[in-house]
């Protein structure tokens, strides 16, 4: 199967809700799907196109559109085609189901995200701090209004 | 006299009591294998219900250190990751920075940077194998043996670099220097002293009946499982599924080198061990390739300073396995969005599933863990 | 007021055999010399050079540093431990293994308490001890990989010294005797290794068990347990359980040469027989820790279960089939057991 067909097969399985899908290279699937729509279409995607192994996920924060873009990378071991399955959420109240019960292989990365990013993964069994110290309360590093002045440097080589 | 016998309870210190004698015991950070975490242990004593990898203890921050910086300010902060295997670490960054300004690197810059990855591999293989060996009580003879035979590939990296690590030898656009005189004699004299100390190594270690007792049958992956946890590498492939980057998505020079993937069926501790030493064969075997059929040319060619807005992805075999990255840019010259999923973390996963599947003793944990060889380092980030 | 000095006088023998050999600085001595020799040997396996800065090349003002390094350390008792306990038992351990060397004959009649007709009997009577006072120092530091190591040396011991003793009793029937010394002297023509070869693969697998060195340093396994009930001990106390250690090796090391190769048997080079014995005894001694020395370097660990697993299923049984192959041979070849 290439990705076309899969774009193909995704637009008339969901519709409306694939708001984007690229193949820019060969082996590379982008696929934004609405947030509504997230579960079924990763559901679709491991059961019927045969994405079956995770290797990332994460979130890019956009506060001038006021989303969080979240990210899962899956590879498929039979058709060796890498999926970036990505949706928006709401970056004041970022919530989101967890994909950890389609593809087991993203419990680390979410929880991950949940603490640098604070995406609620709704579902996720073991949201609690991984990379951070256990009281840490200054807010999400990877968010870009977090503040890295405190961190710096004094002789600091970054813009100002 | 009297106040000696009161217990002070000390919270550290304590057994605490879950109920069935069982209890947890902290391995790390201040433990002669955990490296820079800690394995939180659920056990009755003997048995290993439950493994906890808790990460972080150096975590820097990498992800968020490289929007602040250029693409080639990020060399840096990227190939502090994993000391020992800077080139094949800074090679996914490299190669997704170079996707994301849109250019391609010379042919011989490849070749180069296939040698120096290679031989990263090589020298990262060692230390797993050492460290392996560490955790069944080799004393630390097997592990001083392969910290030795790394020398001479340190020195040639030396040679090459200017330094033993962290070379920062690759920039985008191709690599810092062409290969200096003498260095491809000096190259396959060691290459061929390297394949006698695979045989010894492999005779002293692989095939030692009790440190196949100690491996064999433990901590074993299925197929199936290893797709669902995204174990990476070696350990993949010692699980029966033929993933390599360098064959699945060639990058550098490895689409134009033909070498064998190496894959195991059992998914056992044994077969990663093994899985490593092979893949060093494999190694000697495509640098061989490489320094023959190294085609002449230019080593490095000019780059744009800032990136079209767009998206990049790119995968790349380190020696602990697969790493991505994910870089996203807005048209600046610094990145918008770096993610960077590195090959330990994903093993971690494999770590706290197995006692979950299958029976592990306590004597069983270090092996398990350094089976896969992981790099607490690499990790955290 | 008591005569000190006539009483040394009156005893000075037993003062000697106390005090130098085979006594304590005999023991000390072994003990200093094995942990440097353990070293270096070690060192040049692992293609390295061992202690090169204190005492020149070969290293062996290091242990004196090292010593007096331990020494002047502060003793850290954790605040959850059983204080009395934990030092007393310090004092406790070193003092077994030396009352297993006092039965060990050194020479014709040169045995700190020669225990003469029960010797061997009294060996093993003390050696029980140590397990007893090991798990005593795992549970007094109230910590958990000492408690988990000082449970599995109450594993491997019992799995362990069964066998050990069910081989040595094949030497017992053999020379009809539980006398060390008579043992020593029956093997002036041939040592018993080689009519208890059998017996002897028992006892010396049972024994790498016993002095808890690789394959079968599981109470102590590094990677797992740090230093299992040593863990906690700091200072001057962890160089008390260095000494007891190494001496619990000299104590079955010398068992193991006192059965089976023939004691203090061997050429006369010297013309006192105190000295000869000594002198055989102890070039036993030195072949006997370097074959130790090499297989904890060439060996991985044992898992508790696997250590255990052998002892009860093929070392008992090989012990016992070897106390019959013993009798039988006894019974036909030379007319019925002593």
């Amino acid at each position: 199967m290439n990705t076309q067909e899969a774009i193909e097969k995704l637009k008339n399985k969901f519709g409306e809700k694939i708001l984007e899908a690229s193949s820019p290279r060969e082996n590379r699937l982008y696929i934004k799907v609405s947030n509504d729509a997230l579960v079924e279409a990763a559901k679709y995607l491991r059961e019927e196109l045969g994405f079956d192994m995770a290797i990332s996920a994460g979130g890019t924060d956009y506060p001038k559109k006021n989303v969080i873009e979240l990210f899962w990378i899956i590879w498929s071991s039979t058709d060796n085609v890498t999926l970036i399955l990505k949706t928006d959420v709401d970056r004041e109240n970022p919530k989101i189901p967890t994909l950890r019960d389609i593809w087991l292989g993203v419990q680390k990365f979410e929880r991950e995200t949940w603490e640098l990013l604070g995406v609620e993964y709704e579902g996720h069994p073991n949201l609690k701090p991984l990379l951070l110290p256990e009281d840490w309360n200054e807010g999400y590093p990877l968010r870009k209004d977090f503040k890295l002045e405190p961190y710096r440097a004094p002789w600091g080589d970054e813009e100002k | 006299m009297s106040d000696m016998m009161v217990y002070r309870g000390n919270p550290f210190n304590e057994i605490e009591e879950l109920g069935d004698g069982m209890f947890r015991l902290h391995m790390g950070p201040q433990h002669p294998i955990s490296g820079q975490g800690r394995f939180i242990i659920l056990t009755d004593g003997e048995r290993v219900f439950d493994i906890e990898v808790d990460i972080g203890y150096s975590h820097r921050g990498t992800e968020k250190l490289l929007e602040h910086r250029t693409f080639i300010q990020g060399i840096v902060p990227v190939e502090r990751m994993v000391m020992i295997d800077t080139a094949n670490i800074l090679m996914g960054y490299i190669g997704a920075v170079e996707r994301i300004l849109g250019v391609e690197p010379p042919p011989r810059a490849n070749y180069i940077r296939t040698i120096v990855m290679e031989m990263n591999r090589i020298i990262s293989h060692l230390y797993a194998l050492g460290l392996l060996s560490e955790s069944a009580a080799w004393n630390p003879a097997v592990f001083l043996w392969t910290t030795a035979d790394r020398e001479p590939f340190l020195d040639l990296l030396e040679m090459l670099t200017g330094a033993r690590w962290s070379y920062s030898f690759f920039v985008p656009g191709g690599v810092r220097a062409d290969i200096p005189r003498g260095f491809k004699e000096r190259l396959l004299v060691t290459l061929d002293w390297f394949e006698k100390r695979i045989d010894v190594i492999e005779e002293a270690w692989i095939y030692n009946e009790l440190f196949r007792m100690r491996t064999e049958g433990m901590g074993v992956i299925s197929r199936q499982e290893a797709i669902e946890w995204g174990v990476a590498g070696p350990n993949l492939r010692a699980s029966g599924v033929a993933y390599d980057t360098r064959k699945n998505e060639p990058y550098a020079a490895y689409g134009e080198l033909d070498f064998k993937m190496v894959t195991h069926t059992a998914g056992d501790a044994y077969a990663r061990g093994w899985a490593r030493v092979e893949e060093m064969r494999v190694s000697v075997d495509i640098i061989r390739q490489a320094i023959e059929n190294m085609p002449d040319g230019p080593v490095r060619v000019r780059v744009p300073q800032r990136a079209k807005p767009g998206e990049a992805l790119f995968r790349v075999e380190t020696s602990r396995g697969e790493m991505n990255v994910y870089i996203v840019s807005d048209g600046k010259d610094k990145p918008y969005r770096v993610k960077i999923s590195p090959a330990s973390f994903r093993n971690f996963l494999a770590i706290e599933m197995i006692p979950k599947t299958q029976t592990v003793l306590l004597a069983d944990a270090p092996v398990l863990i350094y089976s896969f060889d992981p790099w607490f380092l690499d990790a955290d980030r | 007021m008591v005569d000190i000095v006539g009483f040394v006088q009156a005893n000075l023998p037993i003062f000697i055999k106390i005090l130098l050999f085979p006594g304590l600085l005999f023991i000390f001595g072994f003990v200093i010399f094995a942990v440097w020799y353990q070293r270096k040997y070690l060192a040049r396996i692992m293609l390295r050079m061992g202690p090169v800065h204190c005492g020149k090349r070969l290293g062996w003002l290091q242990l004196v540093a090292d010593a007096m390094k331990l020494l002047t350390k502060e003793l850290i008792i954790p605040r959850a431990a059983n204080k009395i306990v934990f030092i007393v038992v310090t004092f406790l351990l070193p003092v077994i293994p030396a009352a297993m060397i006092a039965v060990i004959p050194f020479a014709p009649g040169y045995a700190i308490y020669p225990a003469s007709g029960y010797s061997l009997l009294l060996f093993f009577a003390i050696s029980t001890l140590f397990p007893v006072v090991g798990i005593l120092r795992g549970w007094a530091a109230n910590n958990k990989f000492t408690i988990i190591g000082a449970f599995r040396m109450i594993y491997l011991d019992i799995a362990g010294e069964i066998p050990v003793f069910l081989a040595s009793t094949g030497v017992m029937i053999w020379a009809g005797t539980y006398d060390l010394q008579k043992i020593v002297e029956l093997q002036r023509d041939m040592w018993f290794v080689f009519p208890q070869i059998l017996g002897f693969i028992v006892f010396f697998i049972g024994f790498l068990g016993m002095i808890e060195k690789i394959p079968f340093d599981i109470p102590t396994a590094e990677s797992e347990l740090v230093y299992g009930p040593n863990t906690e001990y700091s200072g001057a106390m962890f160089l008390n359980m260095m000494l007891s250690d190494y001496a619990n090796v000299l104590a079955w090391t010398l068992l193991m040469i006192t059965l089976y190769f023939g004691g203090y048997n061997g050429p006369a080079i010297f013309p006192d027989p105190i000295v000869n014995g000594a002198f055989w005894i102890i070039v036993k001694l030195l072949i006997a820790i370097s074959i130790i020395f090499t297989i904890m370097i060439t060996y991985a660990r044992l898992r508790i279960d696997q250590a255990i697993r052998m002892g009860w299923s093929y070392l008992l049984p090989l012990s016992l089939l070897n106390i019959l192959l013993t009798i039988i041979l006894k019974f036909f070849l030379f007319g019925g057991v002593a």
